[in-house]
């Protein structure tokens, strides 16, 4: 597979204005600008095809890039996860979704064994570049198996790179990040950070995001709000919550710092 | 099947059960007089493939190094079958620097890009990406397939169940190869299965199955010929289920008072009853099994060799290829 061109600017911070889109419009964005660039990147998982994602991950992506990119794949995880890592192997670069973390009970095997794994078992003479798209949070009363973060169970494990953006300009900035990246990265994203239109609405979910494709680097956060008296550090949807307390504080004349882990 | 096709199942029989042999001798000369299993230049647990070469055999002949195989914890007789470099795969499983994943993998975990080969360590987890391989040489317009292989004891296992689901749904080139050793460590099949064949479990998705009864490496070549047409012609998977014979014990060191059948193991021996048939055949004689013989213990040896006389990685390098 030849990559002709690589538009590749790292931004760290988004724009001050400009075109604003939801956090899920911004992750879809980044993804659809990947597989027009890279023919070997591909989606698959559960109802991501004509629904386009529970939590609108993939919007749109059947329509464009057809059916043999954008893969509805049975209730199967151990045989979906397990097929995206065999790709990765090969050469392609597989975006697998867990349609839920919660779900990982059933595929953590081909996750944490196989695809972090092989790499190192390796000695370094096997790639797996992929991506595990997932859904993360509760805050709907969804209950104990369909609300769990889970960032540290994954992150605490070796061999795969975890990203959790907060805003629509991470969102995109990560994914492509991840896509182009040669080692597995689970992309979480919060339900609550999307923007969907049939959960409660949060103005952070909505921001500005450049069109050109660019990288936001993984594994380096973020300060995303300057302060002189305390300092909260988070993640996700978390950081909506930290910024919010904040704008309140400094009505109190504290001045709250903001540093998201993304 | 003509001569050649015969004569190259035994070499490659004999080939294995030489190397075979070579790493039993060396695994446990540095645990004597107490068996310790940390012990040694080869410290770990170690699963032979004595009696099993008939699969490997068989199947892998009709590959190339551009198909892939998955194998299991037990891997190398297919490592060996499909033509990964002895060299490297005994330096592997000495864990020296110059072996396949440079000493980091073992030899439960070998990953070869030469070959496509891999193995997993890991009940039936070897069969999910194996899907993704023969997706990927679809993909790219090749008839390039996938050979996935897993023990009984495996098919009981909900990996095994999705990915017979997702390859026959969406047709992909791969080939499930069940070796039937009769036992999952200490467990009969008797005590894990619920059907007495597990070929035809293939009829619950869609795909053709297949028992081969007496681990003939011919009957296996044979049956894995048909499989393996069908997948490179675009007709989707097939399920091979090879009735074959663990000789030694699950893992070395496993003295086997569970096993009701070890009395019979030694005439069972697949490579000396083959042997015998092409003896009658006449495409044998003493002076050829010495020669075919001499030629496997001068390439095993000398893989031996190489390995023991291989670097061990440097301590500094160990948190090295976590990430890429």
């Amino acid at each position: 597979m030849t990559i002709t061109e690589t538009p590749s600017t790292t931004s760290s911070a988004p724009p001050a204005s400009g075109r604003r889109l939801t956090t899920a419009k911004a992750m879809v964005e980044g993804i659809a600008q990947e597989m027009d660039r890279d023919p070997s990147v591909f989606y698959l998982g559960e109802d991501v095809g004509a629904y386009g994602g529970i939590f609108s991950s993939t919007t749109g992506l059947l329509d464009r890039f057809g059916r043999d990119r954008v893969l509805d794949t049975p209730i199967s995880e151990t045989a979906f996860i397990g097929l995206a890592i065999g790709a990765a192997v090969e050469g392609l670069r597989p975006i697998v979704e867990l349609m839920f973390v919660d779900f990982f009970g059933v595929c953590m095997d081909q996750m944490y064994n196989h695809m972090a794994k092989i790499h190192y078992e390796s000695g370094g003479n096997v790639r797996v570049p992929m991506v595990v798209t997932t859904a993360v949070g509760g805050g709907y009363s969804d209950g104990a198996q369909h609300s769990q973060c889970l960032w540290a169970t994954f992150a605490h494990l070796p061999g795969m790179k975890v990203v959790a953006p907060s805003s629509p300009f991470d969102a995109k900035g990560l994914i492509t990040a991840a896509i182009r990246d040669d080692n597995p990265v689970v992309y979480m994203f919060h339900k609550g950070v999307m923007g969907l239109p049939w959960m409660a609405k949060n103005p952070r979910t909505t921001g500005p995001v450049p069109e050109e494709p660019y990288e936001v680097s993984i594994g380096k956060a973020a300060v995303v709000r300057e302060g002189r008296d305390a300092t909260v550090v988070t993640v996700s949807l978390s950081v909506h919550h930290a910024l919010d307390v904040a704008d309140e504080l400094a009505g109190n004349d504290i001045d709250v710092e903001v540093v998201d882990l993304r | 099947m003509d001569d050649n096709t015969r004569l190259g199942l035994y070499r490659t029989m004999v080939l294995i059960r030489t190397f075979e042999e070579a790493i039993l001798r060396e695994y446990h000369a540095d645990k004597k007089p107490v068996f310790d299993i940390g012990a040694g230049l080869v410290p770990g647990e170690m699963h032979l493939s004595a009696g099993q070469e008939p699969v490997a055999a068989g199947v892998c002949a009709h590959l190339t190094e551009e198909d892939a195989v998955t194998a299991t914890h037990r891997p190398h007789h297919l490592a060996i079958a499909h033509g990964v470099d002895l060299e490297k795969l005994a330096a592997e499983i000495f864990g020296r620097e110059t072996g396949l994943g440079r000493g980091r993998g073992g030899h439960m975990h070998l990953f070869d890009p030469a070959t496509h080969f891999s193995c997993s360590g890991i009940i039936a987890e070897g069969y999910p990406p194996a899907l993704g391989q023969a997706l990927a040489f679809r993909r790219r317009g090749t008839d390039r397939i996938a050979v996935a292989v897993t023990g009984e004891g495996a098919a009981n296992q909900g990996g095994f169940h999705e990915s017979l689901n997702l390859a026959a749904l969406w047709r992909l080139p791969v080939v499930f190869v069940i070796e039937d050793n009769d036992w999952g460590i200490s467990v009969p099949r008797s005590a894990s299965t619920c059907v007495t064949s597990n070929a035809v479990r293939a009829a619950g998705y869609n795909m053709p199955g297949e028992r081969v009864e007496d681990n003939s490496v011919e009957a296996v070549h044979e049956a894995a010929g048909r499989a393996v047409a069908r997948a490179r012609a675009g007709d989707g998977p097939s399920l091979l289920e090879v009735h074959t014979l663990r000789m030694w014990g699950h893992f070395e060191g496993d003295a086997q008072a569970y096993r009701t059948d070890l009395e019979g193991v030694p005439g069972r021996d697949p490579i000396a009853t083959y042997e015998h048939a092409l003896r009658e055949r006449g495409l044998l004689d003493d002076d050829r099994v010495k020669e075919i013989n001499e030629d496997a213990v001068v390439r095993v040896e000398a893989a031996i060799v190489f390995a023991k006389g291989s670097p061990e990685p440097a301590p500094e390098t160990a948190t090295e290829y976590v990430f890429a």
